[in-house]
């Protein structure tokens, strides 16, 4: 057994075949990037969706005809019942002004009366459950005369809460198929090198080498690849986690762990793309 | 030490050898001569198992090809030093590195190795071109390396194919008294050529080989 002999081949082997040592590399990152973004989603899927949770609002439409008391009799109404936080009152002006906001054209130039009516924004809690609450809260506000219409704020919120279910199969499913995809290409890149090489190795046996002395410089060097591309995608996942705490703060959270069992991915992922190559040959 | 006994193997075009029936004692010097196609080449091989006998068997030192796995194949071959007719040097590194492999292989220390292929080098009058690549040395230096690597890991047996093949008198005759030279110290040799006045100009064996079988 001489590991200095099988590691010095192998670092020659790099400078022998660069452009396919590139496309490894390249393909290791590219592969334990996705695995690292599915499992940072993974992780944080709960996290996201509590977090978007806090910010649904039910908003509520006022009939045209009420007095200011009737409004505020509303309003201490549904503040007091199950699950509401918060209730904000936008007059019909405040409404015009918003539309003007966003749409940047003055409500008034076109109609002479403002068509906008008066709303609540209610504030639920992180407790009240939008699929079934909600709805029957709804409904419960809808019957009085006062109310004109409930809208619950929740499409893309509930999408979000289908996707954090659906998501996990289909991203394991997309994981699988880039983990397939990843080790063909590897393995055919090194089945290549190793091809190119047949006729050195042919004489390697002839002179004496076993197999798994000739395999060996092969492993290492799918190794030492898994590991460069494992380095590479720990950096890029370490920056854009940065990147992306610095705009929304607190969002996600990376357990340092990760970093390693990327590295560790990469080295076993660089191993056995080699050794799945080899086997072809020897 | 190296025994053949009614050898046979035919390559799938019909050509081949059969028949083939002899034994080489230690120190001893045999010369395996025929015309080209004849078969030297092909005996060579069935005897490090490149070919493996289809009949009869061969013997090399412990090993009996008969009982030789695929796994000791490579072991059987340590036993043996061989000079192949194309030389087949690794092309991809330098000519310490062509020598020092047969001893990485078996795990010689790197002290032992750096000593060792210096001394193989000089013994084949090439110390001066040890970092050069095959593809920058001529037919006879190419042709030394080989050599150098067959004797490196001093074998009981030196198999050379043709070593003079294509090579012109002078260098012919320097490659011939390197052979010489190590034959002297002990090692058996055992040299194919079609070269019959060549084989007569030295003191050893002639076995002849014609259309693949032994006259
Ligand atoms: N790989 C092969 N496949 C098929 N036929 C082969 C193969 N190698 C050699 N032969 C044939 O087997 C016969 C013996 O070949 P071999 O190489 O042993 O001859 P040789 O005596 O070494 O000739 P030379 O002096 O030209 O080297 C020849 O007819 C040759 O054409
Ligand atoms: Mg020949």
């Amino acid at each position: 057994m001489n590991l200095f002999y099988s590691v010095r081949e192998a670092f020659s082997g790099f400078t022998k075949a660069r452009i396919s040592m590139v496309i490894t590399i390249f393909t290791v990152s590219f592969f334990l990037f996705i695995l690292s973004i599915v499992a940072i989603l993974s992780l944080n899927m709960n996290r996201l969706v509590t977090m978007l949770n806090a910010n649904h609002d039910v908003q509520l439409f006022l009939a045209n005809t009420l007095t200011s008391v009737e409004i505020d009799q509303l309003r201490s109404d549904i503040l007091a019942m199950d699950d509401v936080v918060q209730v904000d009152y936008i007059s019909k002006e405040k409404a015009a002004e918003e539309f003007k906001k966003e749409f940047g054209d003055d409500i008034f130039a076109v109609l002479e009366e403002n068509p906008l009516p008066a709303s609540f924004i209610i504030k639920m809690n992180e407790k009240s459950d939008m699929k079934t609450n909600l709805s029957d809260f709804a409904g419960e506000l809808e019957r009085r005369p006062e109310v004109d219409e409930v809208v619950l704020h929740q499409g893309a919120l509930q999408i979000l809460v289908k996707f954090a279910h659906v998501s996990r199969v289909v991203l394991y499913l997309l994981f699988t198929l880039v983990f397939l995809g990843s080790l063909f290409m590897i393995s055919n890149t090194i089945r290549l090198i190793i091809f190119a090489r047949q006729q050195i190795i042919a004489t390697m046996k002839l002179v004496g080498a076993t197999d798994a002395f000739i395999r060996r410089p092969f492993l290492i060097e799918g190794l030492l690849q898994g590991f460069i591309g494992g380095v590479i995608t720990m950096l890029m996942i370490y920056v854009l986690v940065k990147l992306f705490l610095l705009q929304w703060p607190g969002l996600l959270l990376v357990p340092r762990e990760l970093y390693w069992i990327v590295l560790f991915a990469g080295v076993s992922f660089g191993f056995s793309a080699s050794l799945f190559a080899i086997r072809r040959f020897l | 030490m190296l025994e053949l006994h009614n050898v046979k193997f035919i390559y799938p075009t019909g050509d081949g050898i059969q028949h083939i029936t002899f034994r080489i004692n230690p120190g001893e010097l045999v010369f395996l001569v025929g015309p080209s196609g004849a078969g030297k080449s092909t005996v060579l091989k069935s005897i490090f198992l490149q070919e493996r006998p289809t009949e009869g068997h061969v013997i090399v030192g412990e090993y009996n090809s008969l009982f030789v796995s695929r796994q000791e194949i490579p072991y059987l071959r340590r036993k043996l030093g061989i000079v192949f007719q194309d030389f087949k040097l690794l092309n991809d590194r330098d000519v310490f590195r062509n020598i020092s492999f047969v001893l990485e292989v078996i795990g010689t220390r790197s002290k032992v190795i750096k000593r060792r292929v210096l001394r193989a080098l000089a013994d084949v009058g090439l110390s001066h071109k040890s970092r050069k690549y095959p593809e920058e040395l001529s037919g006879g230096e190419q042709q030394r390396v080989a050599i150098a690597r067959a004797i490196v890991n001093e074998p009981y047996i030196l198999l050379a194919d043709e070593p003079t093949g294509n090579l012109d008198p002078d260098t012919a005759g320097e490659i011939m008294d390197v052979l010489m030279r190590i034959n002297m110290r002990g090692t058996s040799l055992l040299m194919a050529t079609h070269n019959f006045a060549l084989a007569k100009a030295y003191n050893g064996r002639i076995i002849r080989i014609e259309h693949g079988q032994l006259v």
